[in-house]
């Protein structure tokens, strides 16, 4: 499915509005400046999904996971890949050292957890908000390990619904350091369908307003 | 067949969870309180139903947890606390002292979404004490801050030392590179510093070196890196600056030092020379060069008479 330019633009538009306010909920918490923004959204095929990501077989990724129902019916994550962005995270998170034991990896683990809840929920609020209607969240579940580790909760694809991927590719600033991760969205064509009549409604209201 | 719970059931099984429940309407007031939070907050259930937070405990201000709380009751999704970033919400008291000075119970909290029987949105808070592991992680988590408080910053001036900045100047050209943008580097070298320190002594000496940092600081953006290199050299690492534009820079620190009383000295009295050079994407260095390169500028300076920058233009 390819998306025309100006669903393009309007997915980059939901998504830094979402991004904003996750950087404004993320300053607070954290006490430092954040910035985030959304430079730019890709569809593909989900098995393109590492191509799209730029990642090679066996890069470690770090991330959080919830299930999203109702407007939007899709997987979405949070990926932070490279070695860079994950030590970002430890030094957002207050440990900063290589980990020292289980119990340090449980804390770091369950802040991840949480600023990987914090960004999924305002990027999805965001859709919800300017596109109408309602979407539910799964608990946040932490996940790490490659791209077929942080894939295995999905129900493998069914041979006639190939399912489709959404890369919102998200910028993040921080603490002098430059991070950038991935929301990724995975979702059926038919869902995939749903979104994006919804964006083109909100285009046609937009014109028409 | 099977047998259905009744409500009281259900509610005995609440109250001997080993973890603290509420319930919060959307006016925020308490709904329901297990036995776990009475026990450990010493409040009953009849006095916190009805209540909100602030009134059960005085000062109680928790933008999070509020925000957290407004998005559960209006989407309907989950929400998680975790205890690192947010230590606790409800605030316990511990009874038993620790070496660690924790006063307050830690907690992890999630929060998810409720509707009562007339359809009124309901949020469930779920407390789980984590003081155990908390108390566990505690010294290796301090014992590692200090080690890397320590090893990433100087002691006299405070701004961040050499070390790291060799690990941040390596991440950063690669992202320079991959990302495409220059990073300039100006080397600076306090003018007859030597002589400072034979007039008036090693502590005026030090003041010197503090507020030579504090009175450039205040000239640098959040995006600049600022590093005692040694001694009375420091460098400044200008992230997405060309050179003509760290040049510019570079004199307005200049400016800024000159019209400034550095530690028991008039203004004027203290200058510095300062060596610039530039890493570019297209003509990729490693950090050593640039820092070399910086340097080997900062020489001209002082022999073209010191309080100046080299190269003067491009």
């Amino acid at each position: 499915m390819i998306l025309t330019p100006a669903q393009q633009d309007a997915l980059v538009e939901i998504a830094n509005i979402g991004a904003g306010k996750a950087a404004r909920h993320l300053s607070v918490l954290l006490r430092d400046t954040v910035q985030m923004n959304v430079p730019e959204v890709c569809v593909g095929q989900r098995h393109e999904l590492s191509a799209l990501l730029g990642t090679a077989p066996g890069d470690l990724l770090v991330g959080v996971r919830q299930a999203a129902v109702g407007m939007l019916t899709a997987q979405v994550s949070l990926l932070f890949h490279s070695e860079e962005s994950q030590q970002l995270v430890r030094e957002l998170v207050g440990i900063g050292l290589p980990m020292v034991g289980a119990d340090t990896r449980a804390l770091e683990h369950d802040a991840m957890t949480e600023i990987g809840n914090i960004v999924v929920s305002a990027y999805v609020g965001a859709f919800a908000d300017l596109l109408g209607g309602n979407i539910r969240l799964s608990l946040a579940a932490y996940t790490e390990g490659d791209l077929n580790d942080v894939l295995r909760h999905l129900p493998d694809e069914e041979p006639d619904q190939e399912s489709f991927v959404l890369l919102l590719k998200s910028h993040m600033r921080v603490m002098k350091r430059e991070v950038d991760g991935s929301l990724i969205v995975i979702i059926s064509r038919a869902n995939l369908g749903v979104l994006v009549s919804r964006i083109d409604q909100w285009l046609a209201d937009l014109q028409s307003a | 067949m099977q047998a259905t719970l009744s409500a009281a059931l259900w509610g005995d099984m609440v109250d001997q969870l080993p973890l603290g429940v509420l319930l919060l309407d959307p006016a925020g007031r308490i709904r329901g309180w297990n036995d776990w939070l009475a026990r450990h907050t010493a409040i009953v259930l009849p006095a916190a139903l009805g209540k909100t937070l602030p009134e059960l405990f005085p000062g109680f201000d928790h933008p999070r947890f509020a925000w957290a709380l407004a998005e559960v009751l209006a989407t309907g999704s989950p929400q998680v606390l975790s205890h690192t970033l947010n230590r606790h919400v409800i605030p316990i008291r511990l009874s038993v002292p620790n070496p660690y000075e924790l006063v307050l119970m830690q907690q992890k909290v999630q929060i998810t979404a409720l509707a009562a029987e007339d359809g009124t949105p309901l949020a469930l808070v779920s407390i789980t004490d984590v003081t155990e592991n908390v108390l566990q992680a505690q010294s290796l988590i301090a014992a590692a801050r200090a080690l890397q408080e320590s090893s990433h910053h100087d002691s006299l001036t405070g701004l961040y030392n050499r070390r790291f900045m060799a690990s941040w100047l390596e991440q950063e050209l690669k992202q320079a590179q991959r990302h495409n943008y220059p990073v300039s580097c100006l080397m600076l070298d306090i003018d007859h510093f030597k002589r400072i320190n034979d007039t008036h002594g090693h502590a005026v000496g030090d003041r010197v070196l503090r507020d030579f940092a504090q009175v450039l600081g205040g000239q640098l953006r959040d995006s600049d890196l600022f590093v005692r290199h040694g001694g009375e050299e420091f460098v400044v690492l200008l992230t997405r600056c060309p050179l003509p534009e760290a040049l510019f820079r570079a004199q307005t620190l200049l400016g800024a030092l000159r019209a400034a009383a550095v530690g028991t000295l008039p203004a004027g009295a203290v200058t510095c020379s300062v060596g610039a050079a530039v890493y570019a994407p297209d003509a990729p260095c490693t950090p050593d060069a640039l820092l070399n390169q910086a340097d080997k500028q900062l020489y001209v300076a002082k022999r073209a008479g010191r309080d100046r920058v080299a190269p003067a233009s491009i």
